[in-house]
């Protein structure tokens, strides 16, 4: 059964009293840990036998190289370390002109500046490119579905107007300008399907009306 | 934490950790009192828990001031300088005692006979009786139970402070000291405790 006394309880009492000193509640304390007979053998191994090892403590001679021996010890392994420390920072410690990491400075600043214009022009030439939307000189063909009511601009432009209206797109100061419904509505069996951005893209569409 | 020591006081009358601000600064001379102070004890630590052999024990002694130099500018003052010597000394002892069973795992198939480290009894003469059978009797204790009884009883070291020294829970200490109580009892009981004293 494992005892609810507290162990530190039970020692106090083996240190202090023999087994015919101890009261009631104190004998209820040790009954959970040993009984009579165990109670006085370990008592006699705490006020006997120990105290005898615990003289000795004080007898024994102390180690021959003493604290000079360590202290010895602790040195030689601290410059050891040192030395090992040294020879790896060894280049960096070394002497050398002043001109020296001057020219390795001016190097590096010079190879920059060499190196700077390229990346920087070629850098513009991409986010030129991002940031405008460049005129397809190609001839494009898109689909519209004629089922559904496509959002789109209708733009009255007399200058248009004024053109011949024929089936093939229309080439008016360098825009392609997509011709009438009709003529849409010839390519849009190639294409299936819309989403959002085709009929953003198709509100976009600029067509002539007849 | 940022410990300083007492100017005033005489190097010699320095507590432990005034002297170890001081050593953490390399003065020599705080060295040589803190190993006056600490060497006997731990030798005679060391010589229990390696079954008398002194020169390991000596060996050890010097391992452990070592150490103490070498890791004295990271000596946390918010704890007890004694408990934090001898976790040292118990953690140099575990460390044998760990290769000590992977070398005797090794050679467990082989035919020489097993490394120990010969316990030498001649120590045992030169003390009394009583003190001679609970000598004789610890080293029959398993070396966790024994180092824990050693702390406790030989060196005067709370319950507290031993957890803290072998790391591991106080119920735990508890346990294996009432453990190791009862076993030396029974052992002694055995070498006929009348004859005792």
């Amino acid at each position: 059964m494992k005892p609810t006394a507290d162990y530190s309880d039970f020692e106090k009492l083996l240190q202090r009293k023999s087994f015919d000193e101890l009261n009631d509640d104190e004998r209820k304390v040790v009954q959970e840990f040993a009984d009579e007979e165990e109670y006085k053998s370990m008592r006699r191994l705490i006020t006997d036998g120990i105290p005898e090892i615990q003289s000795n403590m004080g007898t024994d001679s102390l180690p021959l190289g003493g604290s000079d021996e360590v202290w010895e010890k602790f040195i030689i392994q601290q410059q050891s370390s040192k030395k090992k420390t040294t020879k790896i920072l060894g280049i960096f410690t070394q002497k050398v002109p002043a001109w020296v990491p001057a020219g390795i400075a001016a190097m590096f600043i010079l190879a920059w500046f060499i190196i700077q214009p390229t990346n920087s022009s070629s850098s513009l030439a991409k986010n030129q490119n991002d940031a405008h939307i460049k005129q397809s000189s190609n001839n494009k063909t898109d689909t519209i579905i004629i089922e559904k009511n496509i959002p789109c601009v209708h733009r009255q432009d007399d200058q248009i107007a004024s053109l011949p209206i024929t089936q093939q797109h229309q080439k008016y100061s360098n825009s392609t300008y997509i011709p009438s419904v009709e003529s849409v509505q010839q390519i849009s069996t190639d294409k299936t399907g819309t989403n959002a951005s085709e009929m953003g893209s198709l509100a976009q569409i600029m067509f002539v009306v007849n | 934490m940022v410990f300083k020591p007492e100017k005033s006081k005489n190097i010699i009358m320095r507590s432990d950790e005034d002297l170890m601000v001081l050593i953490a600064a390399h003065n020599r001379e705080a060295f040589n009192i803190l190993y006056k102070r600490y060497a006997g004890r731990l030798l005679h630590f060391f010589k229990h828990l390696y079954q008398f052999n002194e020169e390991i024990a000596a060996d050890r002694t010097q391992d452990v001031f070592l150490k103490l130099l070498e890791h004295a500018s990271r000596f946390d003052f918010s704890r007890s300088f004694s408990t934090w010597l001898y976790a040292m000394a118990f953690n140099l002892y575990k460390n044998d005692m760990r290769k000590k069973e992977t070398e005797q795992k090794f050679l467990a198939g082989q035919t020489q006979p097993m490394v120990s480290y010969f316990p030498q009894t001649d120590y045992l003469h030169d003390t009394h009786m009583a003190g001679k059978i609970v000598a004789e009797a610890l080293n029959q204790l398993e070396p966790d139970v024994r180092s824990i009884f050693i702390l406790r009883h030989l060196h005067e070291h709370s319950i507290p402070e031993i957890s803290v020294i072998v790391s591991c829970p106080e119920g735990t200490v508890k346990s294996r000291l009432f453990y190791a109580m009862k076993k030396l009892s029974k052992q002694l009981e055995h070498l006929n405790i009348s004859d005792w004293i």
